[in-house]
C-alpha cells in the first residue's frame, strides 16, 4: 500500500537477495524551474511549450546536396510525434520544393534547434493552410520506433472561448534555423470572418510575430494550444520578397541572386484558429485520411486563366448562405460589422491572397490581412470582414493582392451620422406558391422553368428608377429596368423564367440596382430534380468497404467490422452542373475531421459518384458520418458505425500533468553520475509493492553523461508516487510519498544525491 | 667459535594434528559456503512462464521484466552501465517452408532500418541448444543512443546475439544484447538462460 509522506531505503529485490541495503538518500532540491518565467499563470510552464515547439524546413536535392526551400515553426501535438504547422512550408510545390521535412528541436531553451528527424505529411488542408505532419525517420534515415518516442508536447484548447483582449503568447523560430525559440506575447485585438471558416476565420493578435514563426503555436493563459500563427509568402518575382539566400543551389561555386532562396516573410499579425485544425489533429491521431472521390463517366475540362478578383463591394452583414445583406457606400459612426464582398475566378488553394488596408492613409494591421493562402473554391462570391468589434471613423481603403500584385481596391468613409439611403436588402430565393408565397431551401432551387426572389426594401420613393439583372453562369440572362411603385418599405418578389428550355443546372446571380448603385446581389444554384420545392440531386446512397470497377463490392450496410480499412460512400446524381461548388465532410462521432471544399467537376448526370474515407490500417471504432453540402445545405448526411460505433478512449496523449526531470550526484565528488536508471511507479505501487516487472512503472530515464534524466511520460496531478533509483557501484535508493498536487507547477526537477557501494 | 645445538622440535600431539586439519577443513569450507553464497546471488534466477505461449524460463533475479512489447517477455538489468544487458524471448509465426534463415533475414532487414550502424558478424547455420536441439545463431552490432533527444549520452556499441529455432509451426526467437565490452564476461548469462529455457 502507498504510504504519503514515508521514505523506504531499502528494495524487495535486494531483500529476497539477502543483500542487505542500506541507502541513504538525500533530495536536496524540488524546485521549479520556470526558466522562462511564468506570469499568466502559475501552472503554465512556458519551458515545456518551447521544447514542443520544433522548426520545420523542407529540403530539396539539389547538385551536389541537399538545400532548404522553405521554413517555419511546427508544434508538437502528441508524444508520439505528430507536428501541428503550415501546409505551405510542408507542402512539395514549385515554391517551396520538399523531398524531405527535416524536424528540430530545442534541447537547450537558449540555442537554436538542432536537426534530429525527419517528418512526412499525414494530413493537410492546403487552403486553411494546415497540416499535420508525423515524425518517421531520425535525421540519419532511420526508422522511428512511435512506441518509443516520449516527445514534449502542448495541450489543445478552444479557440472559441477567446474574447477580445484575452492575453495570448505566441512561440516559433525567428530566424531560418540559427536562432532560439522565442516568444511574443499580445493580445487578442480581433476576429476576422472569411467566406470559409466562419466568423472567426482568423484571430488578429498585437503580438509582433516574425514571418519565419508562421506554423507555431499561439497560447491561451492557461497554456493551452489556440492558434497557428500562418502567413504565406507570395511568390512573383516582381512582388516584395523578403527571402535568404545562404546555399549554393545551382552548384556553380558561389552564392547569389542566382540561387535559390529562403523565404522568410514579413510580419504576422493574424492566427488560424485551432478550432480550424482540430480535425486534421484528430484524423491523424487516429490514422484516418480524406481518401477522396471519382466520378464515373467523363469529367469536365477545368478552364484556366489569370487568378483575379472582381470589383469590392461592402455589406454590414453576411446571411448564413454567406450573402451580402445589402451593399451600402458608407458606414455612420459606431459602426462594428463590416464585410467587403467580391467576385474570385481562376484561384486555387496555392494562390496568396492579401489585404491591406489603410485608415486615414495609415496602414492598419488589424483590418489588414497579411498574406495568406487562398482558402476557397475556383470562382464565387467572396467576403472579409469583422463584426462584433469597432471599426473607428475614417477613410478606408482596401487593396487586394493576388501573388504580391495590386488586383482591386475600394474605398469607404465610416462616420457621421446614420443617413437612410433606399435600399434593397436580404435576398432569398425558391418557388412560388399559389399564395404569392416563397418556399424551398433558400439558395438551391430544383430545375426547372421559374425560380423567385423574394427581397426586402427601404427608404425607396415611388418614381425611382432600379434595375434587376440575371446571371446564368456569369452571362447575363435577363435585364429589366424599371419605376418603382411600391411605396417606402417591405418586401416584393420577383421572378425569372424560361418556358421554353426551363432553366439549365447551374450557378445563378441576382443583381438588383437604384438608379446606377449596385444596391445587392446574391447567388443561387439550380440543381436537381423537383421534390416538393426542393431539390432532389443525389439518390441511392450506399456506403461499402469496397470499390469494384467503380461500384460498390464487398459489404454494403450501414454497420461495419473495425477490421475495414476504409469507407466507399456512393451516390447517384442528376442535373448537377459543371462548376457547381459544393463541400463534402467527414465526421466521427459529431467531431469534424476533414472538410474540403471544390467545384463539381463530374458529369451532369450519373451514377456511383464516391468518395472514400481510408486508414492507415482500420477504421478505429465510431460513427462515421459524411456530409455533402451545396450552398451550405445538406445534400447527403449518412451515418454508419464501425466496431461498436464510438471512437475508443485516447491514452497516454494528454498533455496535462507535470514533467519531472532533474540530476543524480554522486555524494562525494557532487559530479552527475551516468547511466543510473531512475523509476517512477505508477501512482498505485509503493517501492515495496515492485516486483521489477515494468507493467508496475508509469515512466523511467536513464541518466545522460552529465548525470541529468528526464521522465518523458507527465506525472498526472493530485496523486502520490515513488520512485526506485538504481545504478552500478551505488546503493539503490527507494522513496515513497513524492506528492504532485493539484496546483502543482508543470515542471519539477529533483537532484538526488546516491552514495558509492563500497561492499 | 662456539656452536649451539639446534632443538629438536617436538612431535605434533595428536589433538595439534586434530586442531590443525580442523582449522584447513573450516577454512575450506567456509571458503565453499562464500562461493556458494556468492553464486546464489550473482546466478540467483526467476522463473518466468507464459502457458499461452508455452514457455518457461529463468532469468537473473533483479532483472526488469517487461512483457508489453511485441515479444513474449523482455528482461534487461537495471545496473548494467551504459547499456542494459537484455534477454528477451519472442515468437512468430512461420509458413510451412519458412526456415530460421528466413527468420534471420526478416530480422536483418528490419534492424538495418532501425538501428544504426547495423552489422552482421557471423551465422552460424547449425548452432547447437543445450538440450540438443538445432538452431541458428546470428550475431551482430550496433550502436545504441539515447531515445530521448534532450538528454546527452554518448552512443554505445551493442553487441547482440539471436538464437533462432522453429518448434511446432512457430519460431522461437530468443535474443541477448550487451554492450560490446562486456560481452565475453556477460556471455554466460545467456548460456544459463538457454540451459533453462523450456519452450
Amino acid at each position: 500500500m502507498k504510504r504519503p509522506g514515508g521514505w523506504i531505503s531499502s528494495l524487495p529485490h535486494w531483500n529476497s537477495s539477502a543483500v542487505r541495503i542500506a541507502a541513504v538518500a538525500v533530495i536536496l532540491l524540488m524546485s521549479l524551474i520556470g526558466q522562462h518565467g511564468v506570469t499568466t499563470a502559475q501552472t503554465v510552464d512556458f519551458a515545456s511549450i518551447a521544447r514542443a515547439t520544433v522548426f520545420v524546413a523542407s529540403v530539396y536535392d539539389v547538385p551536389g546536396g541537399r538545400a532548404t526551400s522553405c521554413v517555419g515553426s511546427g508544434t508538437l501535438v502528441s508524444f508520439d510525434g505528430l507536428i501541428l504547422t503550415n501546409a505551405h512550408i510542408v507542402a512539395d510545390s514549385e515554391r517551396c520544393p520538399a523531398d524531405d521535412i527535416a524536424i528540430s528541436l530545442t534541447l537547450r531553451l537558449d540555442e537554436p534547434p538542432v536537426p534530429i528527424y525527419y517528418a512526412d505529411v499525414v494530413n493537410h488542408d492546403m487552403g486553411l493552410d494546415l497540416a499535420v505532419l508525423r515524425i518517421t525517420r531520425q535525421i540519419d534515415g532511420r526508422i522511428v520506433d512511435r512506441d518509443a518516442l516520449r516527445l514534449p508536447f502542448v495541450e489543445l484548447g478552444d479557440s472559441d472561448q477567446l474574447q477580445l483582449d484575452d492575453t495570448i503568447a505566441v512561440f516559433g523560430y525567428p530566424g531560418i534555423g540559427n536562432e532560439a525559440v522565442t516568444l511574443a506575447r499580445g493580445t487578442v485585438i480581433g476576429f476576422t470572418a472569411e467566406a470559409r471558416g466562419g466568423e472567426r476565420a482568423w484571430l488578429k493578435t498585437s503580438a509582433t510575430i516574425l514571418g519565419t514563426m508562421t506554423g507555431g503555436g499561439a497560447y491561451d493563459q492557461q497554456g493551452r494550444l489556440i492558434g497557428v500563427p500562418t502567413t504565406a509568402p507570395a511568390s512573383t518575382a516582381d512582388a516584395a520578397l523578403d527571402c535568404r539566400r545562404v546555399q549554393d543551389t545551382n552548384a556553380d561555386g558561389l552564392v547569389d541572386s542566382r540561387d535559390a532562396c529562403i523565404p522568410v516573410g514579413g510580419f504576422i499579425n493574424a492566427l488560424r484558429p485551432l478550432a480550424l485544425a482540430r480535425g486534421l489533429v484528430r484524423a491523424a491521431q487516429l490514422g484516418i485520411r480524406d481518401g477522396g472521390h471519382a466520378f464515373s463517366g467523363q469529367a469536365s475540362a477545368t478552364t484556366g486563366g489569370e487568378p483575379q478578383f472582381g470589383p469590392i463591394f461592402f455589406s454590414p452583414g453576411v446571411n448564413e448562405a454567406g450573402q451580402p445583406t445589402t451593399f451600402v457606400t458608407g458606414m455612420p459612426a459606431g459602426t462594428n460589422s463590416l464585410y467587403l464582398f467580391f467576385d474570385y475566378a481562376n484561384m486555387h488553394p496555392g494562390v496568396v491572397y492579401e489585404l491591406r488596408t489603410t485608415i486615414n492613409g495609415i496602414p492598419s494591421p488589424l483590418f489588414s490581412q497579411a498574406p495568406a493562402l487562398w482558402s476557397g473554391g475556383t470562382r464565387g462570391l467572396w467576403y472579409i470582414g469583422s463584426s462584433g468589434q469597432p471599426w473607428p471613423n475614417g477613410v478606408y481603403e482596401f487593396t487586394l493582392f493576388i501573388e504580391g500584385r495590386p488586383a482591386g481596391s475600394a474605398r469607404i468613409t465610416i462616420g457621421g451620422p446614420a443617413e437612410p439611403a433606399p435600399a434593397f436588402a436580404d435576398v432569398v430565393f425558391g418557388l412560388l406558391d399559389l399564395q404569392g408565397n416563397i418556399l424551398g431551401s433558400g439558395y438551391v432551387l430544383p430545375a426547372g422553368n421559374v425560380a423567385s426572389a423574394r427581397f426586402i426594401y427601404r427608404n425607396m420613393t415611388d418614381g425611382m428608377s432600379w434595375t434587376q439583372v440575371w446571371y446564368y453562369e456569369g452571362v447575363e440572362i435577363r435585364r429589366s429596368a424599371e419605376t418603382w411603385n411600391q411605396g417606402a418599405s417591405g418586401s416584393t418578389t420577383i421572378s425569372i423564367q424560361n418556358q421554353q428550355q426551363g432553366l439549365l443546372p447551374g450557378r445563378y446571380r441576382l443583381e438588383l440596382w437604384i438608379a446606377d448603385r449596385l444596391a445587392t446581389e446574391a447567388d443561387f444554384i439550380i440543381a436537381g430534380a423537383q421534390e416538393s420545392v426542393f431539390s432532389q440531386i443525389f439518390e441511392n446512397v450506399r456506403v461499402a468497404d469496397q470499390l469494384a470497377a467503380g461500384a460498390p463490392a464487398g459489404t454494403v450496410a450501414e454497420s461495419f467490422p473495425n477490421t475495414i480499412p476504409g469507407l466507399y460512400v456512393f451516390a447517384d446524381w442528376r442535373l448537377l452542373a459543371s462548376g457547381t461548388p459544393w463541400t463534402y465532410r467527414w465526421l466521427v462521432d459529431g467531431e469534424l475531421l476533414f472538410e474540403r471544399v471544390e467545384d463539381w467537376a463530374g458529369p451532369e448526370s450519373g451514377e456511383n459518384f464516391w468518395l472514400y474515407l481510408g486508414s492507415d490500417l482500420h477504421l478505429p471504432d465510431g460513427s462515421y458520418t459524411l456530409e455533402v453540402l451545396l450552398g451550405d445545405l445538406p445534400f447527403i448526411s449518412r451515418t454508419v458505425e464501425v466496431g461498436l460505433g464510438q471512437l475508443p478512449v485516447g491514452q497516454g496523449n494528454e498533455a496535462t500533468g507535470v514533467r519531472l526531470s532533474g540530476q543524480v550526484l554522486d555524494a562525494e565528488t557532487g559530479e552527475g553520475i551516468p547511466g543510473v536508471l531512475f523509476i517512477v511507479l505508477k501512482a498505485e505501487f509503493s517501492v515495496e509493492d515492485f516486483v521489477w516487472d515494468e507493467s508496475q512503472v508509469l515512466g523511467m530515464s536513464l541518466t545522460d553523461s552529465r548525470g541529468e534524466f528526464e521522465i518523458a511520460r507527465l506525472l498526472p496531478r493530485d496523486a502520490f508516487y515513488s520512485v526506485v533509483v538504481v545504478a552500478d557501484g551505488y546503493l539503490p535508493v527507494g522513496a515513497d510519498g513524492i506528492e504532485i498536487g493539484p496546483d502543482a507547477p508543470g515542471q519539477l526537477e529533483l537532484r538526488l544525491e546516491m552514495n558509492r557501494d563500497w561492499r | 667459535m662456539r656452536t649451539f645445538p639446534i632443538p629438536e622440535e617436538a612431535p605434533l600431539s595428536r589433538t595439534q594434528r586434530w586442531a590443525n586439519m580442523l582449522a584447513v577443513v573450516t577454512a575450506v569450507v567456509g571458503l565453499a559456503f562464500g562461493f556458494f553464497l556468492k553464486g546464489q546471488v550473482v546466478g540467483g534466477t526467476v522463473t518466468f512462464r507464459d502457458l499461452a505461449a508455452g514457455i518457461l524460463a529463468r532469468y537473473p533475479d533483479g532483472w526488469l521484466l517487461d512483457t508489453a512489447g511485441d515479444y513474449v517477455f523482455r528482461v534487461r538489468d537495471p545496473e548494467s552501465p551504459g547499456f542494459r544487458t537484455t534477454l528477451q524471448v519472442a515468437l512468430e509465426s512461420i509458413g510451412p517452408d519458412a526456415t530460421a534463415r528466413n527468420i534471420l533475414d526478416a530480422l536483418t532487414l528490419e534492424r538495418a532500418q532501425t538501428l544504426a550502424a547495423y552489422t552482421v558478424l557471423r551465422t552460424i547455420p547449425d548452432f547447437v541448444l543445450p538440450d540438443g536441439g538445432q538452431a541458428t545463431r546470428l550475431e551482430y552490432t550496433y550502436v545504441a543512443a539515447e531515445t530521448d533527444p534532450f538528454l546527452e549520452s554518448l552512443p554505445q556499441v551493442v553487441y547482440g546475439v539471436d538464437v533462432v529455432t522453429i518448434k511446432r509451426g512457430q519460431a522461437i526467437i530468443v535474443t541477448f544484447r550487451v554492450e560490446a565490452d562486456r560481452f565475453d564476461e556477460e556471455a554466460w548469462r545467456l548460456d544459463q538462460f538457454l540451459a533453462a529455457l523450456e519452450f
